[in-house]
């Protein structure tokens, strides 16, 4: 016996008055509340492990392990260079230059993307295995795997942002999606600051 | 670029289903049958998906919780389950009531009436909350296969064990996402006039519950994510077998048990007013009280109990303990203050509502008896009776708002007699199910596992317990009998849109002839034209 459910007798409810913008603005910021808070408890887990281990008297990194500051830096300074960019291509959208928008947008992804092979190369680099009986390893991995997979995302949503803008969905009138792909990417810049010093730099 | 397909949202707006007709109109067919329901991105289609699969997984949590309870009864001894699979059981029992059932149901209910709360058509973002719900559904599949095969917290089977990590972070990220879309719906697609002083009550409360949800669920991703990296590595410096229970134990014990309970507060909010027939009193502080109750319900604090497991001697664990009572008692007296103003009519919601405020509050109180260090109650089974106290009102209360809401949920009213039975049912169930568990507390039996020296009495308060646990199964059945006979009575053409004369938006026939002045804008259009 088929079963019909009480909308399609009533059928759908009338259309209500234009939604509020910044939906997505808004749902943007909600993700990042989840996003921030699993990179807090990952940190939260760092410091107290860290704490533990060195109070039993042993060595934080394994004595394999040399962490070189200078690609970090450099991925810092890459990221914050992105910053900047990100925010000119919304300002050059606000005034229709889409032109220079693409740019600024096309080089916050390059800048992204080029941050994920520098940090993959650091791997290579450092010497870290998750075989350690510290478990600084599955630590630095979990954290730090985390934020590539969170820049990657990002580049995913200011690809998407950049082929809507392309579109003519965002104009001077309009970058509420632009808006949320730069608070994202505002926000993954600024969780890359904590890891590089908290991890990297404190060692 | 041509854009080929639908927006769900536009999809929504044009669907009709039973007068509107593609043909002839040159616009492709909506799909129907398994694509359509596979290609929904309709918030009620969704949220019934939600409904359906969580009340699946409660039967197998309660199933199990049948098998822990007869374990029980000779608390010294194995006789149904041995050692390792008791304690695999009582995982999975609690792993399914909390992240298969009591989330997902409230985020169901939710997912279907709170864009219509909101005066909207849509839910955000439909076609994440459709990504969420097949998440959840995958995931919660694995995560039951991941036990069959010895996996699981406890389990021998590493493999098992990898899978199951990963499919309730599968589950988790789920609930995030579909948490995201609800909050961006309440806060983001609001009609005009509806400040955030007006939602009604559920809407508030699943504001503030998926807020708490989000943050503390993503906390518990980050953990499962780094226990998932040392297991599937053979590390076990975190997720050594027995120690992974240990890290998720803290999602599943006060104060973080009660963040799953705030929609319980909403769903009471927004019923007991309507069958007062009256305005809620102290409106404001019920609203205020929903948002202390969900910022001291935020547990993910002490997710490292594991490095500190003196935690719940300290003075901050132990007053948040105590001062989560106020805002529960706040809103129980603006509940009865409202109540008492009004010209009550007894019907199944209201019930529903009052028996799970009622055990709500019950276990807010043993919450602080927990923690009150000379009853030494930390541990003990004491843990336990406050989950089944909580799980127990967020259960009532969905069953609850199933009645309530089902003009928008099904297609005919649930029978009013097995409902009230239910709810009476069911209210002693929990009762008895939880209240022997604070006996034993006190007599120091232990929470998950079984033990020697076992003192006079836990035996028969075990079996006071096994009883109430039934009682819960016979309401859930009474339930489940009279949502099979609405379903089976097919169609619905001749019952009212608006059963109870409800005061918010989701009641209305036409939002937009409706303005917002008040938390209660249907009843001021009747008093007005009245």
């Amino acid at each position: 016996m088929a079963v019909t459910f009480a909308d399609d007798i009533l059928g759908s409810p009338p259309a209500a008055p234009p939604a509020r913008p910044r939906v997505l603005l808004i749902g943007t910021g909600f993700a990042l509340v989840g996003i921030v808070l699993t990179f807090a408890g990952l940190f939260g887990i760092y410091v107290e492990q860290r704490a533990q281990v060195l109070n039993s008297g042993q060595k934080w990194l394994p004595k394999e392990v040399s962490i070189d500051l200078t690609q970090f830096n450099v991925a810092l300074i890459g990221l914050a260079i992105s910053v900047v960019i990100m925010h000119w291509a919304i300002w050059c959208v606000k005034h229709e230059d889409r032109p220079r928008a693409y740019i600024g947008l096309g080089l916050t992804a390059l800048l992204g993307a080029a941050y994920i092979n520098g940090i993959c190369f650091a791997y290579t680099q450092m010497g870290f295995t998750v075989h350690d009986t510290t478990g600084v390893g599955v630590l630095v991995y979990a954290i730090t795997g985390l934020h590539l997979a969170m820049v990657g995302a990002g580049i995913i949503f200011i690809g998407l942002m950049a082929f809507r803008t392309l579109g003519g969905q965002y104009s001077a009138r309009d970058q509420e999606g632009l808006a949320a792909a730069a608070l994202y990417w505002y926000v993954t810049c600024a969780v890359y600051t904590v890891i590089w010093y908290a991890i990297f730099v404190t060692k | 670029m041509a854009m080929t397909e639908t927006r769900p949202e536009a999809e929504a707006q044009t669907a009709t289903p039973t007068t509107s007709s593609a043909s002839g109109s040159g616009l492709p067919r909506p799909a129907t049958g398994l694509a359509g329901l596979l290609g929904t991105g309709r918030h009620r289609s969704i949220g019934r998906l939600w409904i359906g699969t969580s009340l699946v997984f409660l039967v197998i949590s309660g199933a199990l919780g049948g098998v822990i309870g007869a374990e029980r009864l000779k608390p010294e001894t194995y006789n149904i389950l041995n050692k390792d699979n008791f304690a695999q059981t009582l995982s999975l029992h609690g792993v399914a009531g909390v992240f298969l059932f009591a989330l997902p149901i409230l985020i169901g209910i939710a997912t279907v009436v709170v864009p219509r709360q909101m005066g909207s058509h849509t839910i955000a973002f439909p076609r994440a909350a459709a990504l969420a719900f097949w998440g959840y559904l995958v995931g919660g599949g694995m995560v039951v296969v991941s036990y069959l095969i010895n996996g699981g917290p406890f389990g021998g089977n590493e493999k098992g064990v990898d899978l199951f990590l990963l499919s309730l972070a599968m589950v988790v990220a789920s609930l995030v996402l579909a948490s995201v879309c609800i909050a961006t719906t309440i806060v983001g697609l609001r009609v005009k006039g509806l400040r955030l002083d007006r939602v009604p009550m559920f809407a508030w409360s699943m504001l503030v519950a998926t807020a708490i949800w989000i943050a503390s669920l993503g906390i518990l991703f980050g953990l499962l994510v780094l226990l998932y990296i040392d297991h599937r590595y053979r590390t076990f410096v975190y997720a050594a077998d027995d120690n992974i229970s240990v890290w998720l134990r803290w999602t599943i014990t006060s104060p973080q048990i009660f963040a799953m309970a705030i929609p319980v507060l909403g769903f009471v909010g927004d019923v007991v007013p309507v069958f007062g027939r009256t305005r809620a009193r102290m409106h404001n502080v019920q609203l205020a009280a929903i948002g202390a109750f969900g910022g001291l319900s935020f547990g993910a604090w002490t997710y490292l109990t594991f490095a500190h497991p003196r935690l719940p001697e300290t003075a901050i664990y132990i007053g948040a303990a105590f001062a989560i009572l106020l805002p529960t008692l706040a809103f129980v007296a603006a509940t009865a203050e409202t109540l008492r103003a009004g010209r009550i009519r007894v019907r199944s919601p209201l019930l529903f509502g009052i028996a799970a405020m009622l055990l709500l509050l019950a276990g807010v109180v043993t919450g602080a008896i927990r923690v009150i260090h000379r009853f030494a109650l930390v541990g003990t089974t004491a843990d336990s009776s406050i989950i089944h106290f909580v799980a127990g009102a967020t259960a009532i209360a969905a069953i609850g708002a199933i009645h309530y809401w089902w003009p928008h949920i099904l297609t005919r009213p649930l029978r009013e007699g097995l409902a009230n039975l239910s709810a009476l049912v069911l209210l002693v169930g929990v009762a008895a199910l939880a209240i022997p568990d604070v006996v034993s507390g006190f007599l120091d039996e232990p929470a998950g596992s079984l033990y020697t020296n076992v003192r006079d009495g836990v035996t028969a308060m075990n079996a006071v317990s096994l009883a109430g646990g039934a009682l819960v199964v016979l309401g859930v059945v009474l339930f489940v009998v009279n949502l099979a006979v609405s379903l089976a009575r097919g169609g619905n053409d001749d019952e009212a849109i608006d059963p109870w004369e409800g005061h918010t938006l989701e009641w209305a026939t036409d939002v937009s002839t409706v303005t917002v002045t008040s938390e209660a804008p249907l009843l001021d259009a009747r008093e007005g034209s009245a």
